[in-house]
């Protein structure tokens, strides 16, 4: 089964195709499906807000799921040409790679958000491992794409309780809330530049060209950016960090690597999302999981987690200076944090 | 360039670099704590340092610890640092009924290496004999795994609490420090809450270990490391931040305030392997116990005491910071103690001295000697 895309393609040719219908997506978010929208300065940080579909984005599931979808839970996948429109994507989820140095892991994010930032908006999630089903269904409704979903039998459960949590969280789309651009190219190190940014909680939109309303632009081949530094993405996504200044980013985590972050809003509210890909998918540090810093002054208006206590709630929430910072306690795979603007 | 090589370099990158000196990392000390008049580091006796040496006060080859020989040595090691006859009076010039005491143990290599419950027992007495209410004393650790391996609650009067920041109170928002060593993406470590919102005085003890990363392991690294969270990114690689990053966290307010007497518990040590104790081949008994109000005087001396082990084992100085005793494997640091996993730092010691936490200078410490 493999919800209704037309064709399978594995390793360097996934890449490759992914990487021309990522193309064909940009092109289409630069001739305006997906509309640049105006930037605000929040506190003189530059928010640059990509505006979104009107609509959230729907999932669907395979027939593997046909129950989930007979309770209402999620549309059945579509089929024949309907589905070749969706493009295969890997399932989210993380690896534990050793450190050389030491006898720990690093913990390693295979996220699609890179994808979805150039353009992908059909997506389909053909092979899901078990234990995997929620976070991709989580990750696609945090980036809003429409996905469609292949789980594994065994997810079935878990993965009824996530689409009934995000179902009772789902709102009309917020514009994505970024700072920094990157200038689409042709180097073939693109992609892992972004995954990184993306892992690096770096809230970036990619441009065709450089974006003069965002605190920072990268643009491969410039001198702050030559090409030679691609050819390490870590290394160069660390150097995009650093240009832009962590007083400057949009958000900060403390106390997790394995969480990543999505910020939409507008001039009143924003809407926090943060997927957690750790093993168990579970943030367990009681009630201070992870210290979270927001650009901009809120007032934490509504927390929402999956796997959470429903009286479960941030704390501590402080403004130093022009930000907002609160601790978020433990959730499992997703956690929505909405905020109200302060007057 | 795939993604296991960018993790390769990105751990053996310091380590090529490993001799060279480092800079002082951009250290951003945030509280909202202000220090005492007269801060509990180095405190009221700056420099000095009683050591209280017995022969019969642990068993060597059942561990066993003679309750009534830590008695005396403590109250020996105290009347000695004050100048008290009695250590009672000892005792009170330190804590009153109206305080809220901290003990912080080192549980980190629990049970081959810890401070021993016979000591904190002993601690948790005389603290009530001066007035401060069991109910008023928590024994405190920074993990729950930790704290709970020596039993504390076993040994010592009933109301007196045995925590961690994951069982009370958590992690406190606004004491922190923030620096970037190595490109982490968390920056930031916070000092734990009940540090900050309940105690009034903190008992430090630590115990005689060596340690990987910072060369030794004594009252400067247990108040510090012991006392902050998302710390280990310091030294994760093959050079290490310790060496200042130690000290730094010591001297936030309201720690250096608070800290205000150390008793380090050396009834057993570690010379190898540290701050861990799997192996029991690297204990050894150094069989006293050390008193004072100054950490880096304490610390000075516990240099000497890992390192003259180890010259008697016939290994490396923990001073010695030649890459060819370097390697990445555990199996070689954990088998042969001629193997580093990081370039020591002792000299974390020194730069804490430098921030004026106490007495570097081995001839200006003031250093009695007695056993009971």
């Amino acid at each position: 089964m493999n919800g209704g895309v037309s064709r399978s393609v594995r390793g360097q040719d996934l890449h490759e195709q992914e990487a021309r219908r990522a193309r064909r997506s940009k092109n289409l978010l630069i001739s305006g499906l997906l509309l640049a929208g105006a930037a605000v300065a929040i506190h003189g940080v530059l928010v640059s807000a990509v505006e979104q579909p009107a609509a959230p984005g729907r999932l669907y599931l395979t027939a593997a799921a046909s129950r989930l979808v007979e309770e209402g839970l999620a549309a059945a996948a579509p089929t024949g040409p309907d589905a070749a429109s969706y493009q295969e994507i890997p399932s989210p989820g993380v690896r534990y790679l050793p450190n050389v140095a030491r006898a720990t892991n690093i913990p390693w994010i295979d996220s699609n958000g890179w994808r979805f930032a150039r353009g992908m908006r059909k997506v389909s999630y053909v092979k899901v491992p078990a234990g995997s089903a929620s976070l991709a269904a989580a990750e696609a409704f945090v980036f809003n794409v429409d996905a469609i979903i292949n789980p594994d039998p065994k997810d079935l459960e878990d993965l009824g309780k996530m689409l009934r949590f995000l179902k009772a969280h789902e709102q009309p789309p917020l514009p994505a809330m970024v700072n920094i651009g990157v200038v689409d190219g042709p180097s073939p190190q693109l992609d892992e530049v972004l995954n990184l940014l993306t892992r690096r909680n770096l809230l970036y939109k990619v441009v065709p060209a450089p974006d003069r309303t965002l605190d920072l632009n990268v643009q491969l081949g410039t001198p702050d950016f030559p090409a030679e530094a691609a050819s390490n993405p870590y290394e160069f996504a660390a150097r995009v960090r650093a240009k832009l200044g962590d007083d400057k980013r949009l958000v900060r985590l403390y106390g997790t690597d394995t969480v990543i972050a999505r910020l939409t809003g507008d001039r009143s509210r924003a809407r926090l999302s943060l997927l957690s890909f750790s093993r168990r998918r579970q943030q367990d540090a009681g009630a201070q999981a992870i210290r979270v810093r927001v650009e901009g002054r809120y007032q934490p208006a509504k927390f929402a987690a999956y796997g959470a206590s429903p009286e479960a709630k941030v704390s501590d929430v402080r403004h130093p200076g022009t930000t907002t910072e609160f601790w978020v306690p433990d959730f499992n795979t997703l956690a929505i944090i909405d905020l109200e603007a302060m007057k | 360039m795939d993604r296991r090589e960018f993790l390769s370099a990105m751990a053996t990158g310091p380590a090529l670099a490993a001799l060279q000196p480092r800079p002082v990392p951009k250290y951003q000390i945030v509280t909202n704590h202000k220090p005492a008049a007269k801060p509990g580091m180095p405190g009221a006796f700056p420099g000095r340092v009683v050591t209280v040496h017995s022969p019969t006060v642990i068993d060597e080859v059942t561990e066993r610890v003679d309750v009534s020989t830590v008695q005396s040595m403590i109250a020996r090691g105290m009347s000695t640092l004050t100048g008290d006859k009695d250590p009672r009076d000892s005792w009170a010039r330190f804590f009153n009924a109206q305080d809220f005491v901290g003990i912080k143990v080192n549980a980190s290599g629990a049970p081959g290496a810890m401070s021993m419950p016979e000591v904190v027992a002993e601690i948790t007495r005389n603290l009530t004999t001066v007035g401060v209410k069991p109910a008023s004393i928590v024994i405190h650790e920074r993990g729950s795994g930790q704290i709970l391996a020596p039993k504390y609650h076993e040994f010592v009067p009933a109301g007196v609490r045995v925590e961690s920041a994951s069982t009370w109170l958590g992690y406190d928002p606004d004491v922190y420090v923030e620096v970037n060593f190595f490109g982490e993406e968390d920056t930031r470590s916070y000092l734990i809450r009940m540090v900050s919102e309940q105690f009034t005085k903190i008992i430090n003890v630590p115990n005689m270990k060596d340690h990987g990363a910072s060369g030794v392991t004594g009252c400067l690294k247990n108040i510090s490391y012991g006392e902050f969270n998302n710390v280990a990114r310091s030294h994760y690689h093959a050079q290490t931040e310790t060496l200042t990053f130690i000290g730094t966290l010591a001297t936030v307010e309201p720690v250096r305030s608070r800290t205000v007497l150390n008793i380090m518990d050396g009834l057993r040590g570690v010379w190898h392997a540290g701050p861990f104790s799997r192996d029991r081949k690297y204990r050894f008994y150094p069989k006293q116990l050390k008193f004072g109000t100054d950490p880096v005087a304490i610390d000075r001396l516990l240099i000497d005491i890992i390192d003259e082990k180890r010259k008697k084992e016939g290994v490396i100085s923990v001073w010695n910071r030649d890459m060819k005793y370097f390697s990445t494997k555990q199996e070689d640091w954990e088998r042969d103690p001629n193997m580093n996993r990081s370039i020591r730092e002792p000299g974390h010691i020194e730069y804490a001295s430098t921030l004026g936490l106490g007495v570097y200078d081995i001839k200006k410490i003031d250093h009695t000697e007695l056993t009971v």
